[in-house]
């Protein structure tokens, strides 16, 4: 700042004439009186004019005089030398799932926020999530990088590494400042670490064939990253079917612990774990996983119709009868097919090329070797009286026996799984019994095994089948198909349904920085004056105009 | 000016309050004791019988035993008109708060505590050319009716004192109290009217009214002075000097207002126009004329 502007040496010189003016002025103050006459005896005061314009002097003379003094100031360039710790600076801010948890993201933009203030730029800034984004490139304009830094959101995906991030500004840097809550290994920059997040999550969850081909199983990972001991309460939920199996248990803290859920009867297309915590991050509360399993089973029905036995199919699965192919089963009924069948096969009282039926034979009393057929069955109601002799192949298992004869047997074929119940069901009481839906429901889990289906984290690109469809909540989708969100969705393909699990990638929330770049040495920086003072000209002059009012000048 | 002359807690103030009168010349039934006998329940005195009395007021107790007739005379108790001269001249306009707004809270004050006396009252503006309020009222009524005519009150033009109180003096009818409220400041005096209505048998009280721009006006250094009734103006420089000197010329005509008031038997009074009301009007009331 200096005065020897030209201009404002001129403005300041105005301030000498307002006061002259103001002295020249002769201007006599009216004064209503209530009795002149009284006054009429007053002899006038002799003065000089200096003593006669001393007591006028008021308010507006100094406000005059004050406002070309501060104008005269305005003109000289005032500013304020600041020293701030760095000059030129880039942030990064952590916007990846990690900067998720309430209120963290609120917390970055302050850190920024305050590394603005405090460095004299100029800065850039970058978003460091996936793919990371240069937000601000590198500018002196402090109102510029705070407008991006208000722009800050996260999204639920992972983050790339910070090499990437720190790509997208090459420049040299005084200062290189990153904001997280889960700083990277040997970050080198400085790191400005947030708040950490008590979480409990879940980790991962999966569901799968039991090793002994018994049925499935659903394995959840839950850890604890709290300094506290943990009751949590992990469920797991049949999306199609509504089933729910629920365990609790206590959790160390710093520790992780697997749930598992034997999952009985036939497994469903997309189950969902959640988990009862009411942390500042909810997006791992939640999993879900999805079987390559249609919602319902497409069947082909061969030979004569039985009622009982379709009920009980209905009830131990979501069936539909098919004409056309593709089937997922075919359920063969008291006939004897020539051809082979490609494909899970049900055979009641019928008989194929590799296992052919024979006459029907009276027989009476049960034998029984427990298998998964069998599991949750209680047979000991079941009357029976007659069976079809089988030539079953080799490997087959019978855990059921009716008189020494098969009653019930499994076995593997190149073609698929087949299942043969050679009973004659019109003279027993099996198909009126309550067992008897549990048996064919037993018998399709083992007959259709669902394999993995497709389950993908967040931003994770998926290539659909040509005439593929995936519905999402914010419309329909085809070709690739990137999740935004976490979820269970439903892909049309075929004229089939099948479910795509979305879950949140597995992020690390508290990591402290291990090392980190120090701050640079300390500049100078000088911020312009000139605005303010002329806002304080504004307020001189309304301040001279309310003064001008109230004297009636 | 507000819109309510005196508030609830200055009324509370006032209720108990009475005028307090040398001489009560009213004819109907007050509150105020009468120097004549009169009719009420309070026994005065005896005097012998006397032809035409009435014989009901023989006390034959005192025939009994003294053997002469002797009439019971009893205590009057009548009430005193008060009639409520205002000064509504231009210059009653002056002063924060004005001389005029002082004016118009303590005839309020005045009126009210009237009425509380169940005295009648009048409230009279000097000058005005039809006055339909001449005659003292009381109830009510009166005091709403007062009330109403001071809020309306405004001070304007050039009044002569002197002329309009000889003016209201010859034009009253039954002598009562008035009490003048003015600021006194009248270039063709005040004596004349003040003797004429001490001539017309009224108990008079004048109460001057000053604000603080005539008490204390502003040291402005050189001004335009300017009669607020007479429109004239003069210049001056309005320094120490000339600030004594009107202190000097305001407190000798005071002096004389005290003076003439004084030889006029009649009680004076000044306050500042920002002075309460209900202290004024306790002070004006409490006070016998002398």
């Amino acid at each position: 700042m200096s005065l020897l502007v030209p201009w404002a040496l001129a403005w300041g010189a105005a301030s000498a004439a307002v006061v002259i003016l103001y002295m020249l002025r002769r201007r006599e103050r009216e004064l209503p009186v209530s009795a002149l006459f009284l006054w009429e005896q007053v002899p006038p005061d002799a003065m000089s004019r200096v003593a006669r314009w001393l007591p006028r002097t008021d308010l507006l003379l100094w406000a005059q005089v004050l406002t070309v003094l501060v104008m005269a100031l305005v003109l000289s360039s005032p500013v304020v030398t600041r020293t701030r710790p760095a000059g030129a600076t880039a942030i990064v801010v952590d916007t990846s799932l990690s900067s998720a948890p309430t209120g963290r993201m609120e917390e970055a933009r302050s850190a920024a926020r305050e590394v603005v203030q405090g460095s004299a730029g100029p800065w850039a800034l970058i978003s460091w999530g996936d793919p990371p984004e240069l937000i601000v490139r590198p500018t002196v304009s402090e109102e510029e990088v705070m407008a991006g830094i208000a722009q800050l959101s996260y999204n639920l995906t992972a983050r790339p590494s910070l090499a990437q991030a720190l790509a997208l500004a090459p420049q040299g840097w005084d200062r290189v400042t990153v904001i997280t809550g889960a700083a990277p290994d040997d970050a080198p920059a400085e790191v400005i670490e947030l708040s950490p997040v008590d979480n409990v999550a879940i980790d991962a969850f999966a569901v799968r064939a039991q090793p002994d081909d018994s049925g499935y199983q659903a394995l959840v990972t839950v850890r604890n990253d709290t300094p506290e001991f943990r009751d949590v309460v992990v469920t797991v939920r049949d999306i199609e079917g509504g089933r729910a199996f629920q365990q609790a248990r206590l959790l160390e803290p710093e520790r992780q612990d697997t749930f598992s859920f034997p999952l009985w009867g036939r497994v469903g297309p997309a189950y969902a774990a959640e988990l009862n915590t009411d942390d500042a991050f909810p997006y791992d509360d939640v999993r879900y996983y999805a079987l390559d399993m249609p919602a319902s089973l497409r069947v082909r029905w061969i030979g004569d119709e039985d009622r009982y036995l379709w009920s009980a199919l209905r009830a131990a699965a979501p069936v539909e009868r098919a004409a056309d192919p593709p089937w997922d089963l075919t359920v063969v009924v008291r006939e004897d097919v020539d051809e082979a069948v490609d494909g899970p096969v049900l055979l009641v009282e019928a008989g194929l090329p590799e296992a052919p039926r024979g006459d029907l034979v009276p027989a009476d009393g049960w034998t029984i070797h427990r298998d998964l057929l069998l599991e949750q069955v209680d047979e000991r109601p079941w009357t029976a009286t007659a069976v079809h002799e089988l030539s079953l192949p080799e490997g087959a298992h019978v855990p059921l026996k009716l008189g020494g004869l098969p009653a019930l047997a499994r076995w593997s074929s190149a073609d698929g799984r087949r299942v043969v119940l050679p009973i004659q069901l019109g003279r027993s009481n099996l198909p009126l019994t309550v067992g008897f839906p549990v048996l064919l429901r037993n018998a399709l889990s083992w007959l259709i095994p669902s394999p993995e289906g497709a389950t993908l984290t967040v931003g994770e690109a998926m290539q659909l089948p040509a005439d593929a469809v995936i519905h999402t909540p914010s419309g329909q989708a085809a070709g690739v198909w990137v999740p935004q969100e976490p979820g269970l969705f439903e892909l049309s393909h075929g004229g089939r349904s099948h479910y795509v699990a979305a879950n949140v990638p597995r992020v690390t929330l508290n990591r402290p920085p291990e090392h980190t770049a120090e701050p640079r040495a300390p500049t100078e920086h000088q911020a312009p004056l000139w605005p303010w003072m002329a806002a304080v000209v504004l307020i001189l002059l309304g301040g001279e105009w309310y003064l001008a009012r109230r004297s009636g000048v | 000016m507000n819109d309510v002359l005196l508030t609830a807690a200055e009324l509370r103030a006032l209720a108990r309050a009475r005028v307090r009168l040398e001489r009560v010349r009213g004819t109907l039934p007050g509150l105020h004791p009468s120097p004549w006998a009169g009719l009420s329940l309070e026994f005065a005195d005896h005097r012998p019988y006397q032809e035409g009395d009435d014989y009901r007021l023989i006390d034959w107790a005192v025939y009994a035993r003294l053997g002469r007739l002797a009439t019971k005379v009893f205590a009057r108790e009548a009430e005193s008109p008060l009639y409520l001269l205002l000064d509504t001249s231009a210059s009653m306009a002056q002063g924060h708060p004005s001389k005029m707004h002082a004016a118009r809270r303590l005839a309020a004050a005045f009126a009210f505590m009237a009425h509380r006396s169940q005295d009648r009252f009048s409230i009279h503006r000097l000058g005005e050319q039809r006055d339909d309020h001449l005659s003292p009222r009381r109830g009510k009524g009166a005091l709403v009716e007062s009330f109403r005519m001071l809020s309306e009150l405004q001070p304007e033009g050039r009044r002569s004192l002197d002329e309009d109180l000889l003016r209201w003096a010859r034009l009253s009818r039954a002598p009562g109290t008035c009490i003048v409220l003015s600021d006194f400041l009248s270039p063709e005096g005040y004596e004349k009217g003040l003797a004429a209505l001490q001539h017309r048998q009224h108990q008079v009280r004048s109460v001057q009214l000053l604000a603080d721009i005539d008490l204390d006006p502003p040291r402005l250094g050189e001004v335009r002075l300017w009669d607020v009734e007479t429109r004239h103006s003069r210049p001056l420089v309005l320094g120490r000097e000339a600030w004594r000197s009107y202190q000097e010329a305001l407190r000798t005509w005071n002096e004389g207002l005290s003076s003439a008031c004084r030889k006029l038997g009649i009680e004076h009074f000044l306050f500042r126009s920002d002075t309460s009301a209900v202290e004024a009007a306790l002070t004006v009331s409490s006070r016998r004329a002398v």
